[in-house]
């Protein structure tokens, strides 16, 4: 008797660990009665509602369907993605962005969208170019545009009036720029005329367009950072943090220029549309925001989300459609209204524009005339740690702008041909 | 066992019988306490080979491949070890963190002997300083890395304030190559000084108080005595916290991570082996270059703590 209870307990711890195992495998299927299910990965949390009355509008249209919504937080969402994708499972449709584009669509994870757009005449022409240039790759879109963010420069007006300054508008180049931010500077008090970013995306990447140069050639080949012009925006960020007028490369690794700018100790900030809302709650009405000023010619990095989907999708159709629920017009708006940021649909900004009504949004939407996309290739996040750790090490001043301008491109050539290996 | 033996004369036909039915007896008891014993370690071993075992095997596979996660690993044998030790960025996260563990450890094992004896004593409020020096271990890393990140901030930080008062000079704790390990050294002591204060206090009070009782007897002073009977009976337990101390500093990341890798590119003087794992396999998908670099420390592990095995002969002591 005993014994048998010992075998049968034995049993049963088996059992319960096989359970368990197999608990983790088992992978959700279509629901019952013939009811279609697609699932939709993001990450950002802030956009619930708006993906909800998306949703839900699809769904009225679509009674068959059942749509799932995933937010995975950004640390998490790229592994996940990835190994749900290897996995030959994976959300349906998903977020996508820029640095990552590449890689997937070079891993054959993305489903080509050029023949569903063609075949549905999808108005391909009302988003923003640099965007549908970001997520075309070999003339075939693989995402459609969500929404954008571009560089701006806000200004803290309090600071300006103090010191009798007039704003700064279109016209302004590097040279109004510094001229002001010397006047503005003062020392006694630790507030800085402006920040001239350490970082790349809100900084140097829009200084080395406006001076002509580039960060990454259009046929993703050759490193741009050995050109003058590109070491001549480089050297102008370090001139304004030897100067005093801006804080040094140190100081904004420790302290977050936003943060600085936000309690009033810099006069201006180059930097991203999304964070408009952020330094608004910061600042309040002090708060003004202007195009960024001009090198040898104007330019603003831009960026932007797009909607991709799983090659492998078991409903091709069904998932084009919730890509054109969402990306369409009556998507996009939602997300303008949300005053989240500007959407990628021509037109339908208004909402964004009158979510801060104090502010002058209506300066980003013009600047995406002037617009370059932010720097992509397969490898992308490989070269930038190269970038920006060098490039930091010359703003530190622990070489010179020439070096390490160089290095950067002697290693990004390094990244890009194994690029091309594959 | 139960003592069956003498029941019967020995010799006689009736004691071999029933010498055989006890031994069957006693042998099915032994199946079955055994049937017993791997049903309680199945859970346990199943989970430790399915969860441990297979992955290290895997990849230590998967260090000799090239291999994205996501397409078919192709084999390049060992060109990742070749890589790895042409790799300044590798050697220079070697270097870090043989550094920060021969010079974090030693002093936390050391300050939380200190400790130990100090909470040992009989003063007033003992349980209240044994708490406080316990904090910080059941403090999150990422809690307590996000706090001393704000501390050591060389404008607006706590510690430069404090310094500023003096007139000291006010460095960069964070950004300056040289101090910023130093920095990472002293939150990490703080943070694992309560556990193994911990550890050896219990080892403390484990010794009996004759030998100190013995010891004043004989005149022995308060040193001597700390040198000829706690060291030597409390090296058990010292020796329990400098294993897993070594271990767990080899393995430095989260600290690291939320300090300096998390909003910003990682900076040569802070770089550790484990962020290097990290970077390589989550952030470039380099499973294969990650894996060998996760292999070498391991290897580096195992030595250390060998070399700990042998040497604690020489002066760990066993009661």
């Amino acid at each position: 008797m005993k014994q048998r209870t010992g075998l049968r307990t034995c049993g049963l711890f088996v059992l319960i660990v096989l359970l368990a195992l197999s608990g983790c495998s088992s992978r959700s299927s279509e629901g019952g009665s013939g009811k279609v299910t697609l699932n939709l990965a993001l990450w950002d949390e802030n956009l619930k509602d708006v993906i909800q009355k998306t949703v839900a509008a699809y769904e009225a249209k679509h009674p068959n369907v059942q749509v799932n919504v995933t937010y995975t937080p950004f640390a998490d969402y790229w592994s996940k993605l990835r190994t749900s994708l290897a996995g030959k499972g994976g959300p349906d449709v998903f977020w996508m962005n820029g640095p990552n584009f590449y890689q997937y669509v070079n891993s054959g994870l993305l489903k080509d969208l050029q023949p569903l757009v063609e075949r549905d005449k999808f108005p391909v022409d009302q988003y923003t170019e640099t965007l549908v240039d970001m997520y075309t790759y070999d003339k075939h879109l693989y995402g459609v545009p969500y929404f954008q963010d571009v560089i701006g420069l806000f200004y803290n007006k309090e600071l300006f009036d103090r010191k009798k300054l007039p704003y700064p508008d279109e016209t302004w180049t590097w040279d109004d720029m510094k001229a002001a931010a010397e006047k503005l500077t003062d020392k006694e008090n630790g507030i800085y005329g402006m920040v001239a970013p350490a970082a790349n995306q809100d900084g140097y990447y829009n200084f080395i367009h406006q001076a002509g140069g580039y960060m990454i050639s259009e046929d993703k080949t050759k490193s741009g950072f050995d050109l003058p012009e590109t070491k001549q925006a480089l050297t102008w960020v370090k001139q304004a943090m030897d100067a005093g007028i801006s804080p040094t490369a140190q100081q904004q690794l420790e302290t977050e220029p936003m943060q600085l700018f936000g309690s009033g100790k810099a006069a201006m900030l180059p930097g991203i549309s999304v964070k408009a809302a952020q330094l608004h709650e910061l600042l309040g009405d002090k708060l003004a925001v202007a195009p960024l000023p001009a090198g040898k010619q104007k330019a603003t990095i831009v960026h932007g989300l797009s909607w991709a989907m799983n090659k492998k999708t078991a409903h091709e159709q069904e998932a084009w459609e919730l890509i054109q629920e969402l990306t369409g017009e009556a998507g996009n708006k939602l997300v303008a209204d949300s005053g989240f940021s500007i959407p990628a649909y021509k037109g339908t900004e208004g909402g964004w524009l009158r979510s801060l009504p104090s502010l002058n949004l209506q300066v980003f939407v013009d600047s995406l005339k002037f617009g370059v996309p932010y720097p992509i290739s397969k490898s992308t996040i490989e070269w930038q740690d190269v970038e920006t750790k060098e490039i930091q090490k010359a703003f530190m001043g622990k070489t010179t702008i020439d070096e390490a301008a160089d290095k950067t491109a002697r290693r990004m050539n390094e990244i890009l041909a194994k690029e091309r290996e594959g | 066992m139960r003592n069956t033996k003498n029941l019967t004369a020995p010799g006689s036909a009736g004691h071999e019988a029933r010498e055989r039915i006890v031994r069957r007896k006693r042998s099915r008891m032994a199946v079955e306490e055994a049937i017993w014993g791997y049903a309680f370690i199945a859970p346990v071993v199943l989970g430790l080979a399915l969860f441990y075992t297979l992955p290290s095997i895997a990849s230590l596979g998967f260090s000799l491949t090239k291999w994205d996660g996501l397409s078919t690993p192709t084999f390049i044998g060992l060109q990742n070890f070749a890589d790895l030790m042409k790799d300044e960025q590798f050697l220079r996260s070697l270097v870090n963190t043989l550094a920060f563990t021969f010079i974090s450890v030693p002093l936390s094992v050391f300050l939380a002997t200190l400790l130990a004896v100090l909470l040992n004593a009989p003063i007033k409020g003992r349980p209240v300083y044994r708490m406080l020096y316990f904090i910080p271990v059941v403090t999150m890393p990422i809690a307590s890395g996000m706090v001393w990140r704000w501390l050591f901030n060389s404008e607006f930080g706590f510690l430069n304030y404090l310094l500023g008062l003096v007139h000291l000079p006010q460095p960069n704790w964070l950004f300056d190559d040289t101090l910023a390990l130093l920095s990472i050294i002293l939150v990490s002591v703080w943070s694992s000084i309560g556990y193994n204060a911990v550890i050896l206090l219990a080892g403390l009070q484990g010794i009996s108080s004759t030998y100190y009782e013995a010891a004043s007897l004989d005149g022995a002073s308060a040193v001597r005595k700390f040198f000829h009977i706690t060291v030597p009976l409390l090296s058990p337990s010292l020796f329990f916290v400098l294993v897993i101390s070594l271990i767990n500093s080899l393995q430095v990341f989260d600290l690291i991570f939320i300090m300096f890798g998390k909003d910003q590119t990682m900076l040569d003087a802070t770089r550790t082996v484990v962020f290097g794992v990290w970077e390589s396999g989550f952030k470039y998908f380099n499973m294969g270059y990650a894996s060998a670099q996760a292999w070498i420390l391991s290897v580096f592990m195992l030595l250390m703590t060998a070399l700990q095995m042998y040497l604690q002969k020489k002066w760990v002591h066993y009661e």
